[in-house]
């Protein structure tokens, strides 16, 4: 069938982080969690930043990019004032030194970059592609499939409620939520799961017409490949992890 | 489907046994309500999230609520063990897909591990407090759940912020705070499976 259609691998006309595999950035943002949780000293943790950013910035989004990091930093700030407010009212918990949030925050931004290289770059359809090439079992892939469908669509969902909502003179806000919270769920809520439940129905009566689950094997109609770019960008990460591992190791030497 | 409608049939036109579906532990009814019970949970507490707007404590508190309350329904419609083991492994999947680990709500992928133990000790909970049948052992097993998985993001987080413990601390009160809407949350969950027994949505 992939030879049939011609089609089997994912193709993007420009020349950019885009083009990588899912399932490379995956890897990234796997590799990265791990190796800012080890590190702890500044250089080699600003040096990952520097290199996380570049990669962010390939991405060419930056409006987005600039509302993420509007919105991090707001909680961050958030957090430095409840932290504030706890030293005034509780002193033994003792002084606020700015500088002790820096390695915390370089942590969160590094994390920040690889996720929104991840998030930013990736269609529903490549997604769905990369979960078949991760040759899972039925009973992990069909319902992961199932999820990654039907989140757009209950968003969709939503939003028509918040609508007929609008129509009837109520209006989904922070305000409302803080204030009638109960109310709002309740108006948001119910018709959207009652609708979850009658789309599962209606899924669960097309797979079986369609005979989901009655072969041994799943048959898999596209797949992704690595390409030369996925092995390079790979390599390239894990010599960048790495050497900040090995700048932290020499940091300790040099202490 | 001309070729497996003569495979499905013997030489009688009678079908037998061995064309009819492998019998298999996971009904595909069971895995298709899992992912959308999933992707509801993912979605209705983004939104209200974000609706909120950001570190809204009684938006946090509601979160929580609908999440554990679409738990408990998921569990009372897939009476089966494993459930709650199944449900991380497809939602951390996911995850790590879409944003290649959710960093804000249940710490990072290298807390899937012990989310996975979490469930299935919280599987454990439910057969051995009476199975999937009694409704208090439901909400204890979801109730140990939400504790545990709450529990292993703030490992993760003490990791994160190790430098700085009074950020730490910050964490641990956002947390309580969420973790009182879990618990009101198990409460919303049965009411709203009676809800919808009466309506006939839920028929076991």
């Amino acid at each position: 069938m992939q030879e049939l259609s011609g089609n089997s691998k994912t193709t993007y006309p420009d020349k950019s982080i885009r083009r990588l595999d899912v399932r490379t950035k995956m890897v990234i943002c796997l590799l990265s969690s791990v190796v800012v949780i080890v590190l702890k000293g500044v250089i080699p943790l600003s040096f990952l930043m520097a290199a996380s950013l570049v990669y962010v910035l390939f991405q060419k989004r930056f409006g987005v990019m600039l509302i993420c990091y509007g919105a991090v930093a707001l909680m961050g700030l958030m957090a430095l004032f409840c932290v504030r407010i706890m030293v005034v009212f509780i002193p033994e918990m003792g002084q606020f030194d700015l500088s002790m949030f820096f390695v915390p925050f370089l942590r969160v931004t590094i994390l920040l970059n690889v996720i929104l290289a991840l998030a930013l770059s990736s269609k529903i359809q490549d997604i769905l592609t990369s979960l078949r090439s991760l040759h899972l079992p039925l009973f992990i892939y069909l319902p992961a499939a199932v999820m990654i469908r039907f989140i757009p669509g209950f968003i969709d969902d939503i939003k028509l409620i918040n609508q007929s909502l609008k129509i009837r003179g109520y209006r989904i806000n922070p305000f409302t939520l803080t204030f009638r919270p109960f109310l709002t769920t309740r108006l948001l809520f119910v018709p959207t799961v009652i609708r979850a439940l009658r789309a599962s129905d209606e899924l669960v009566v097309a797979a079986e017409l369609k005979g989901v689950g009655y072969s041994e094997r799943i048959s898999y109609y596209k797949t992704n490949r690595f390409s030369g770019f996925d092995y390079f960008i790979g390599a390239v990460a894990i010599v960048f992890l790495s050497f900040a591992c090995l700048l932290e190791h020499q940091a300790k030497l040099f202490v | 489907m001309v070729q497996s409608d003569s495979a499905a049939a013997n030489s009688n036109g009678m079908i037998t046994s061995a064309h009819l579906p492998k019998k298999r532990y996971w009904q595909v009814r069971e895995l298709i309500v899992i992912g959308i019970f999933a992707a509801l949970i993912k979605v209705s507490t983004l939104l209200i999230a974000i609706a909120g707007g950001g570190m809204n404590p009684v938006t946090l508190v509601l979160k929580n609520i609908v999440a554990t309350s679409l738990l408990v329904v998921l569990l009372y419609k897939v009476r089966k063990f494993g459930v709650l083991t199944l449900f991380v492994m497809v939602s951390s999947v996911v995850s790590l897909l879409l944003m290649g680990g959710n960093m804000i709500n249940s710490g990072n992928m290298i807390t899937v591990p012990g989310l996975l133990i979490a469930g299935f000790i919280c599987d454990c909970l439910i057969v051995v407090a009476g199975g999937y049948k009694r409704a208090w052992s439901l909400v204890a097993g979801v109730g140990l759940f939400d504790f545990l998985s709450r529990a292993i993001a703030l490992g993760y987080s003490y990791l994160t912020f190790r430098e700085e413990p009074k950020l730490f601390i910050i964490g641990v009160v956002i947390v309580m705070i969420g973790y009182l809407g879990c618990i009101l949350g198990l409460g919303g969950g049965v009411f709203f499976v009676k809800e919808l027994k009466h309506a006939g949505i839920i028929r076991e």
